[in-house]
């Protein structure tokens, strides 16, 4: 018994014992996201403030210093993250520490992935806050949270699923410029329909449900609070 | 002899104040002789003194990535410095690893040679690749928001341990068996701000930077 609270203590001390850095080491693998340029880096599924990244294969490793680049301090080992590449976007992976010229780095290596993706862009009116939250298999949750207008960037809607949540419901919600609600639209308090789908290929309405549904899959769910 | 002469040719001495010239003279070349054996023993001494290294540090300052010392060798016999521990506060049993820079490794230049000085710089290790008993030593994050989330960090006190293996060591017969010399410097946290705000994320009245 002594011995398992001593190793227990030992893991403890060490598990507790991560290093943080503000520099970062992308590496994406496969050819088809050669042509990058911009891409957006999510950290801990902090979408709000996403880090965008301009010339992407110029190098490698990422860091604040002598940057604008706000990459906040992460723990270098086991710090979730996700790429946005413009109609496409990565799985999450976990960091894993390394070091480069005298910085400590977490390091992600990304595989890319062709599924296709879509910009879903959300108009509240009038302007109120509201947060949306991903879900992909294998990804903790990814969020936002904005007032008026949203842009959820890259939404694999064919195996991820958007979830908006509103504190109140606005008299108008359009989702890319569709109207999915509208004045005077009676509507459930708790969980409200989306009548249109947003302009995305493949999306199938369902119209006694209030979910959007592409490919039998729910992608797009609204809650009112 | 002659009234009011200087000199007495018979018995070759001088008289008068001049007669004290020659025991003055006297005086002076024993005490230079005395001198002359003294400054001989002192350099006899100061050169067994110095036949061993030692090794003595400064911090000089930092940028973001690295801490710069400034390294002395006194001795005429090389030193070796082997590791590097920053102290917080002078917590105990607590500390920030350190090592060599990328740049200062492949020149070895951790060895200091005799009489020699040069500036050194350390950056932080990978707790990875520390040994597993000495991972539970390090400054944890959270202990490192402690202390510098705290824009007032700049109160702080470092204290920087370096051992260093000197010409004489290992010593196995001494009072107190040693492998190694371990030498400190105390310095304020205000020194290294550069390092402390981008390599351990200290922040200051303001904000972060």
């Amino acid at each position: 018994m002594k011995t398992a609270i001593a190793f227990l203590c030992l893991f403890m001390s060490v598990a507790a014992a991560a290093q943080r850095t503000d520099a970062v080491k992308i590496q994406l693998l496969g050819t088809a996201c050669s042509d990058l340029h911009t891409v957006l880096l999510v950290l801990k599924g902090d979408e709000e403030n996403a880090i965008r990244i301009d010339d992407f294969n110029k190098k490698a490793v990422w860091s604040s210093d002598g940057t604008d680049l706000p990459i906040p301090f992460i723990d270098v080992k086991g710090t979730p993250a996700s790429l946005r590449l413009g109609g496409r976007r990565t799985n999450c992976v976990a960091s894993a520490p390394d070091k480069f010229n005298d910085k400590l780095t977490a390091v992600f290596v990304f595989h890319c992935d062709e599924n296709p993706a879509w910009n879903v862009k959300i108009n509240t009116w009038p302007p109120i806050g509201f947060r949306y939250e991903r879900s992909l298999p294998g990804c903790d949750k990814e969020q936002a949270h904005y007032e008026g207008v949203a842009t959820a960037p890259d939404v694999r809607f064919y195996s991820e699923t958007l979830d908006l949540f509103f504190g109140t419901l606005p008299f108008s919600l359009r989702v890319n410029d569709y109207p999915i609600v509208e004045h005077n639209v009676d509507l459930d308090h708790r969980h409200v329909a989306a009548k249109i789908v947003p302009k995305i290929p493949g999306a199938q309405l369902s119209p006694n449900s209030y979910e959007v549904k592409i490919a039998g899959l729910t992608t797009l769910r609204m809650t009112v609070k | 002899m002659p009234r009011g002469a200087s000199h007495c040719r018979d018995c070759k001495s001088y008289q008068g104040r001049q007669k004290y010239f020659q025991y003055l003279v006297m005086i002076v070349g024993f005490l230079g002789t005395i001198f002359g054996v003294i400054a001989a023993g002192w350099s006899g001494v100061i050169y067994i003194l110095d036949r061993d290294s030692h090794t003595e540090f400064k911090v000089s300052g930092s940028d973001d990535r690295r801490i710069f010392l400034g390294v002395a060798n006194s001795g005429r016999q090389s030193s070796t410095l082997t590791d590097f521990r920053l102290i917080v506060n002078e917590q105990t049993g607590k500390e920030i690893t350190l090592e060599l820079r990328d740049a200062d490794q492949p020149l070895g230049k951790n060895v200091i040679a005799g009489g020699g000085s040069i500036t050194v710089g350390l950056s932080r290790v990978l707790n990875e690749t520390l040994p597993v008993w000495r991972r539970g030593r390090q400054l944890t994050s959270k202990e490192q928001q402690r202390f510098f989330a705290n824009p007032h960090w700049v109160d702080l006190t470092f204290t920087l341990e370096v051992d260093v293996v000197e010409s004489d060591d290992p010593c196995t017969l001494c009072n107190r068996p040693r492998s190694h010399h371990t030498r400190t410097q105390r310095f304020p946290a205000g020194r290294i701000q550069t390092f402390v705000r981008k390599a351990l994320g200290g922040q200051i009245l303001g904000g972060q930077i």
